[in-house]
């Protein structure tokens, strides 16, 4: 399993906050397409993705108990 | 303890960021306050509201500040960046550097609000009269 998580515009358009995710390895990318089969209406337009709170590109390899946070673009401050 | 990096649900007390960088070798502080705006070309913001990723966004807050030490070894910092529900005016973000001599404490200052709006995952939704919407996906 792991976590993923969403916020901001990403939250609102797959209605969770967070979820479980059964995972047997694989890509970054491959997470993202795997959200995108659960959640067609996600837009990923400029979203970044974080590897246990660490920017990291789509071809970083995922394990199980990790946790995977999309980043729409931030607009702090 | 108070936390240098900050990301907090309580209004903000720019005193206690001040606070903690002030020390006898620092002869300036640059404190930089961030407040909700309420006209923005013409359109009128009633409210605003801020969602973070807390724990990512502490720690790349402290990894700005790193960047800061590199740059400018004598400097020392304290964030603090709101979320939640904030009014007009409300204090957004407290950003204080203290550094012996004036210049690098505001160069120091301008620099971490510019990291901040590049990385630190905070959002804000903008509450108006004709509508909702994260800022950066506006249908203008």
């Amino acid at each position: 399993m792991i976590q993923v998580l969403y916020f901001a515009s990403m939250k609102e358009a797959s209605g969770l906050a967070s979820e479980r995710i059964k995972w047997q390895g694989g890509t970054l990318g491959e997470v993202m397409e795997k959200v995108t089969d659960l959640h067609p209406s996600i837009s990923w337009d400029g979203v970044r993705v974080a590897l246990n709170e660490e920017f990291c590109s789509g071809t970083q390899e995922v394990e199980s108990g990790d946790i995977v946070a999309f980043i729409p673009p931030v607009s702090g401050g | 303890m108070d936390k240098r990096y900050e990301v907090t649900d309580s209004p903000l007390d720019p005193g206690k960021y001040i606070a903690m960088v002030t020390r006898p070798e620092a002869g300036a502080v640059a404190t930089f306050t961030g407040h909700v705006r309420e006209w923005t070309k013409g359109r009128r913001t009633l409210s605003l509201a801020y969602e973070a990723y807390v724990p990512m966004a502490e720690r790349i807050l402290e990894t700005i500040a790193e960047e800061v030490k590199v740059k400018w070894p004598e400097a020392e910092v304290a964030v603090g960046h709101r979320i939640g529900p904030l009014a007009i005016s409300d204090i957004a973000v407290v950003v204080a550097v203290s550094t012996p001599h004036r210049h690098a404490s505001y160069e120091a200052n301008r620099f971490i609000m510019e990291r901040i709006k590049e990385d630190v995952p905070i959002w804000k939704k903008e509450i108006q009269e004709d509508g909702e919407w994260w800022k950066g996906e506006e249908v203008q």
